[in-house]
C-alpha cells in the first residue's frame, strides 16, 4: 500500500508528459489549418492567363506576332537539336517524325524543314486554331524551300494534356516554353504540367528525345521532371545545356531520353 | 495515502502504454536549447546511419562535364538540414515556409504583441526543427543578451580600422579574432571526445551570434557615425531591438525591419557560397568563428551579397534619369532599353521559384504597411510589374519574378540607413542563423572533412575523348 516515492515522481512526470502529448496535438491541428490558410497560390491574373485558350486565342488572332518565338529564337533551338537529330537518322526509316508540342508562331518549323538534308514530317499541335492557320501558311510559303522534297508539315488543333496521337508515334516531342505555359493555371498548374509531359513521353517511341527549353531555373525543372518520373514508375533519363542568358533571364534546354535501351 | 492507489493505478496503467519515454526524459518543454538538442541528436544520428545502411551506394543524379566546369551548378553533393528551397513556395526553414513562420513563430515586442517574428524562435526552429513557444524563444533572447560582450582587444582593433577599410571587411576581420573566446578550439586542443563536439559549437555559435550585432554596431558607429558609443545591451529586450538601438535607430517601426529582415536572410539551403564556405571550413575542424568569416568573405563577393547595394544603386540611377513622377509608359521604355541594351535588371533574377519569392512579398508587405507613399518604393512597385510586362511581350521569359533584394534597399533607407556598402553586414548577421545552425548539426551528425575530386583539362579529355 505504501507506494514508494520514486513511482510517484514517475506517475507525476508521466501525467505531465500525457499532458503535453494532448496539447501537441491541439497544436498540431491549429498548425496544420493555419499552413492550410496560409499558403495560398498568388499568381497575378497575367502570369496565369498563360495556361488559358483564350489569351492564346486572342493573342495569335493578331499577327503583329508573326514568327514569334518564346524563350529563345528558331536558329538558336535548331542548332542545340541539330545533332539528336543527325544521329536518329540512322534509326529511323523513310523519315523522320517530330512533333511541335504548343507550337505557337514559332520559326522552329521552318527553319528545320529549311535545313534537314533527311525527310521530315513536322506536326504542328497546338489548341489555338489561329496558331496553326499561321503555321500552314508559313510552311506552305516555304514550298521549294524544303530542304528534302519530301519534308512536309501537318497542322492538328490538340490539347496537350491529351494528345491525339497513338504511342510510340514520334522520334522527336519539342516542347518550347509549352509546359512552363500550362504551369501557370493558378489551381491545376502541376497537373496539367505533369500530364503534358506524360503525354509527351507517350506519344514519344521508345528511341525518341522529349526536347524542353525553358526558363525555369534548371535544380528545379530536374526535381519536377524526376516527381513525374517517380510517380508514374517511368524510366527516363535528363540532360540539360544552358541555351543563352538574355535579358539577364536564363534558358537551358532539357533532353528526356528512355533509360532503358529498347 | 489510500486516495492515492486508485489514481496512480491509473495512471500507471498510463504509464505502461508512454514507459519507454517516461523514463530518464528531459523536459519536453524545454525552454534550454542546449537540452533540447542534446536529446534529439541520439535519434538523429541513428535514423541518418540506418538510411545510410540501405541507401547509401544509391545514386542521386549525375555529373557531367559542363557542371564541373559550370560552378557544379546542378550536381547534388551537399546534405543541409536547416533549409529547402520548395519551387512552390520558397525557402522552408526546417519546412516551414517563410508565410507559415510568420503565422506560427512567436513575436516580437513587450508579451509578444509584436508585427513580426523574433529571429531568436527561428534559430530555435532551425536548430530543433520544431516551432518554438514564446518562453522558449525569449529564452534564446535571455542567453544572446547575456553573452554579448566583446573581448577588449576585438574593440581596440575595430577602434583602429581605417575609415577606408570596406565594412565586410572589418566585420570580418573582426569575427576571425573574436576566435580568441573559441570554446571549441580550447576543447580540440583539450583532445575532448568526438561525439561532445557539437556542444562546444553550441556555445561558440550561440556567443557568436550575441556578438554579431555588437560588432556590426561598432563598425556602422564608426565609420558613419563618427565613432560614438553603441551604448549597453537592454537585457530586457530582443536581439533585434537591441541591434537597432546600438546601430542609433529609436523608430519602433524600424526595429520591426529589423525583426524581418534578420530572419528571412538567415538561411537558403547549403549550398550557396556563404553556406557552404562555413560548412566546408568546419568540416577541417576550424572553430566556428574561423569557418563562419570565411562564410562572410564568399558574402563579400559582388556574385553574392551585393545584390541589395546594386538593386539600390539602379533605382536611384533610374530615379535620377526618369525623374520622380515618372508615368508607367515612360518607365516601361525604360526598362527596355536597358534590357535591350544587353544589361539587366537587378532584382529580378533567373526563375529559381515558380511564382513571387516570399521573401520579396513580405517585404513589399512591409512597405505597403508603413512606406506607401515613398517615392523609391512607389518606383519599385512599377518597376516590378512593368519589367515582367515587358519579358512576357517580348517572350523572353515565362517565369520572370524579382527577388529578395528588389525592397531590401529600399526599406533601409527609407528609415535613413543610406550606406548601402554596409547593407551586406547586416545580411551577415542574419546569416549567422542558417550558417551556425548547420554547424552544429554538421558536427552532431559527425559529418567529415569535405574534399571533392578534381581533375585537370587534360585528364578529362583522356577521360572522355574517343
Amino acid at each position: 500500500m505504501l507506494i514508494p516515492v520514486s513511482r510517484c515522481l514517475r506517475t507525476v512526470k508521466a501525467l505531465e508528459y500525457a499532458k503535453q502529448m494532448k496539447a501537441n496535438k491541439q497544436n498540431e491541428v491549429t498548425k496544420r489549418a493555419v499552413i492550410a490558410s496560409v499558403n495560398t497560390r498568388s499568381l497575378t491574373n497575367k502570369w496565369s492567363d498563360l495556361s488559358s485558350k483564350l489569351f492564346w486565342e486572342k493573342r495569335y488572332a493578331n499577327s503583329m506576332h508573326a514568327d514569334f518565338d518564346w524563350l529563345v529564337d528558331g536558329d538558336t533551338i535548331v542548332s542545340h537539336i541539330w545533332q539528336e537529330i543527325q544521329s536518329m537518322k540512322h534509326i529511323s526509316k523513310s523519315h523522320l517524325d517530330i512533333l511541335d508540342l504548343g507550337c505557337g508562331f514559332s520559326n522552329v518549323s521552318k527553319r528545320l524543314l529549311q535545313l534537314s538534308d533527311e525527310p521530315i514530317h513536322y506536326v504542328c499541335l497546338d489548341f489555338a486554331s489561329e496558331a496553326l492557320a499561321f503555321q500552314k501558311q508559313s510552311l506552305t510559303s516555304l514550298g521549294l524551300g524544303c530542304n528534302h522534297r519530301n519534308s512536309f508539315g501537318s497542322f492538328i488543333v490538340g490539347d496537350c494534356r491529351h494528345l491525339p496521337f497513338k504511342k510510340n508515334t514520334f522520334d522527336v516531342v519539342l516542347d518550347k516554353g509549352t509546359t512552363d505555359s500550362v504551369m501557370k493555371h493558378k489551381t491545376d498548374g502541376l497537373k496539367f504540367a505533369e500530364s503534358t509531359v506524360i503525354e509527351g513521353l507517350r506519344a514519344l517511341k521508345h528511341s525518341g528525345i522529349l526536347v524542353q527549353i525553358t526558363d525555369e531555373e534548371p535544380d528545379c525543372r530536374s526535381l519536377f521532371l524526376e516527381s513525374v518520373f517517380r510517380n508514374n514508375g517511368m524510366q527516363f533519363d535528363i540532360k540539360y545545356r544552358f541555351v543563352c542568358d538574355d535579358f539577364g533571364i536564363e534558358k537551358n534546354i532539357f533532353f528526356i531520353r528512355n533509360k532503358k535501351p529498347s | 495515502m489510500a486516495f492515492l492507489r486508485p489514481v496512480t493505478n491509473r495512471v500507471l496503467q498510463l504509464n505502461k502504454v508512454l514507459s519507454p519515454l517516461s523514463v530518464g526524459v528531459r523536459s519536453v518543454s524545454s525552454t534550454n536549447l542546449k537540452d533540447v538538442l542534446a536529446n534529439q541528436i541520439p535519434a538523429v544520428q541513428k535514423d541518418v546511419v540506418e538510411f545510410r545502411k540501405e541507401y547509401g551506394s544509391c545514386k542521386v543524379g549525375e555529373v557531367t562535364l559542363d557542371m564541373m566546369y559550370g560552378g557544379m551548378r546542378g550536381i547534388r553533393g551537399l546534405v543541409t538540414e536547416t533549409s529547402v528551397l520548395d519551387p512552390e513556395e520558397g525557402i522552408r526553414f526546417r519546412g516551414y515556409s517563410i508565410p507559415e513562420c510568420q503565422k506560427l513563430l512567436p513575436r516580437g515586442g513587450k508579451k509578444g504583441d509584436g508585427e513580426q517574428m523574433l529571429p531568436e524562435g527561428l534559430f530555435w526552429l532551425l536548430c530543433t526543427s520544431e516551432i518554438p513557444t514564446q518562453e522558449q524563444a525569449n529564452s534564446v533572447t535571455k542567453e544572446w543578451n547575456e553573452r554579448a560582450a566583446l573581448p577588449n582587444h576585438v574593440i581596440t582593433m575595430l577602434n583602429n580600422f581605417p575609415a577606408n577599410l570596406h565594412p565586410m571587411s572589418q566585420f570580418s576581420a573582426a569575427i576571425t579574432a573574436l576566435n580568441s573566446e573559441s570554446k571549441f578550439a580550447k576543447a580540440y586542443h583539450d583532445g575532448v571526445k568526438k561525439g561532445s563536439y557539437w556542444e562546444y559549437v553550441y556555445e561558440d555559435s550561440m556567443d557568436m551570434i550575441a556578438k554579431l550585432p555588437t560588432v556590426a554596431s561598432i563598425i556602422y558607429r564608426n565609420l558613419y557615425r563618427d565613432g560614438t558609443s553603441v551604448g549597453a545591451i537592454d537585457m530586457d529586450k530582443d536581439w533585434s531591438w537591441n541591434f537597432a538601438s546600438m546601430l542609433g535607430y529609436d523608430n519602433p517601426d524600424f526595429t520591426e525591419l529589423m525583426r524581418l529582415y534578420l530572419a528571412i536572410h538567415s538561411d537558403h539551403e547549403g549550398g550557396n557560397v556563404s553556406a557552404h564556405t562555413t560548412h566546408l571550413v568546419g568540416s577541417a575542424l576550424s572553430d566556428p568563428y574561423l569557418a563562419f568569416a570565411a562564410g562572410m568573405n564568399g558574402l563579400a563577393g559582388p556574385l553574392h551579397g551585393l545584390a541589395n547595394q546594386e538593386v539600390l544603386i539602379w533605382l536611384t540611377k533610374v530615379q535620377k534619369e526618369v525623374g520622380k513622377d515618372v508615368t508607367e509608359s515612360q518607365l516601361r521604355d525604360f526598362v527596355w532599353n536597358t534590357l535591350k541594351s544587353g544589361q539587366v535588371v537587378p532584382g529580378y533574377g533567373h526563375a529559381v521559384l515558380r511564382k513571387t519569392d516570399p521573401r520579396y512579398t513580405c517585404q513589399r508587405e512591409f512597405a505597403q504597411k508603413k512606406l506607401p507613399n515613398d517615392p523609391m518604393f512607389k518606383l519599385v512597385s512599377m518597376i516590378y510589374s512593368v519589367t515582367p510586362d515587358i519579358l512576357m511581350e517580348q517572350g523572353k521569359a515565362k517565369n520572370p519574378w524579382p527577388n529578395v533584394d528588389a525592397h531590401s534597399g529600399v526599406l533601409l533607407q527609407y528609415y535613413g540607413m543610406t550606406e548601402m556598402n554596409y547593407y551586406t553586414v547586416l545580411f551577415g548577421v542574419s546569416r549567422a542563423l542558417g550558417c551556425l545552425s548547420s554547424l552544429i548539426w554538421d558536427r552532431a551528425l559527425g559529418l567529415p572533412l569535405e574534399r571533392p575530386k578534381s581533375f585537370d583539362t587534360k585528364g578529362l579529355k583522356k577521360m572522355l575523348c574517343k
